[in-house]
């Protein structure tokens, strides 16, 4: 679901980040702390790799997603533009933010404390989740290339404005989260949100597929 | 921004916004829930497309429309209900009660 010059750049990206990354490897025995004495951002190897492989996993799932459906190209389009810029703007969020942990690792600190870039990293990415879901009840709903998951025109949007309302909310609550809540609490904070976006979805759905073969019978 | 504000102001229109929430619906279909005059009805369709708030298809001589609320505009509509805005001024508030809810 996106166009080639938005599936070119998150790769581009993911490559200057392994490279950052395989630079910074060698010199692991090495950990420079920050000024202020705080704990490295990163410990361990292959935590250096988690930040690209979810830009190349976001582009892989955006992608497929056009595989999925049987819609035409002018249905597609929307979609294609809101996947380009979800994959832009995620991918440009990772870049700097796994340069900024590679160039802290390695004794440069801005004029900020990690804890306070850290903090703006978590609300920055509540907004981008926030701006990213508050479109998706603006776009077509598409036909499914499988029947059995296919959701018809009228249930379609309600599945979208009600993934599209939890997704905005997740973003609020990582926001809020972010402002004043523990560091600590913040990854448990995502990974709880996430899960039960997903779940609220998984499970609307399939009431709404319910719903859709009681109403065919 | 202000064209969405402007639509949204307007109690016709958020009925409009409402009907087609539970489903697509033609112009005709829209039609049959106000008395206002087909004239005025698509002039509230024009402000509506306008503010990219609703899509329509043309399908032969019919043409439907669907809705392109994002999440933050159908807070904004919500808001905008509960609070009664634009029900206070005389002309908007007739052609309210003139809907058939």
């Amino acid at each position: 679901m996106i166009n080639r010059t938005a599936f070119v750049t998150p790769i581009v990206l993911v490559l200057v980040m392994i490279t950052a990354t395989m630079w910074r490897l060698p010199m692991l025995p090495d950990w420079a702390y920050g000024p202020n004495g705080a704990p490295p951002p990163i410990r361990k190897p292959p935590v250096m790799f988690v930040i690209p492989a979810c830009l190349a996993f976001v582009g892989g799932v955006l992608a497929l997603m056009k595989w999925l459906t049987t819609a035409t190209a002018d249905a597609v389009e929307p979609w294609q533009r809101w996947g380009g810029n979800t994959l832009m703007a995620y991918g440009v969020f990772c870049t700097l933010f796994h340069l900024y942990g590679v160039a802290r690792s390695v004794g440069f600190a801005g004029p900020f404390s990690p804890t306070v870039v850290t903090r703006a990293v978590d609300v920055l990415a509540g907004c981008l989740i926030i701006g990213v879901a508050n479109q998706i009840p603006k776009l077509p709903w598409l036909p499914s290339r499988f029947r059995i998951l296919y959701l018809d025109s009228v249930r379609g949007p309600q599945l979208s404005r009600f993934g599209g309302r939890f997704l905005v909310l997740s973003g609020f609550a990582m926001v809020i989260g972010a402002l004043v809540m523990p560091l600590r609490m913040m990854l448990p904070l995502a990974l709880s949100v996430t899960s039960s976006v997903a779940l609220a979805v998984v499970v609307r759905k399939a009431q709404l597929l319910r719903e859709q073969r009681h109403e065919r019978r | 921004m202000n064209l969405v504000f402007k639509a949204l102001a307007d109690p016709t229109r958020r009925r409009i916004l409402q009907l087609l929430r539970e489903r697509p619906m033609t112009a005709g279909e829209l039609a049959e829930h106000f008395t206002i005059s087909k004239p005025t009805l698509s002039a509230h369709f024009a402000i509506l497309r306008e503010a990219n708030l609703i899509e329509p298809e043309k399908r032969a001589t019919t043409i439907t429309y669907r809705l392109k609320l994002s999440v933050l505009e159908d807070a904004l509509l919500a808001f905008a209900d509960t609070v009664g805005i634009g029900l206070a001024a005389p002309g908007i508030a007739r052609a309210a009660k003139g809907t058939k809810t």
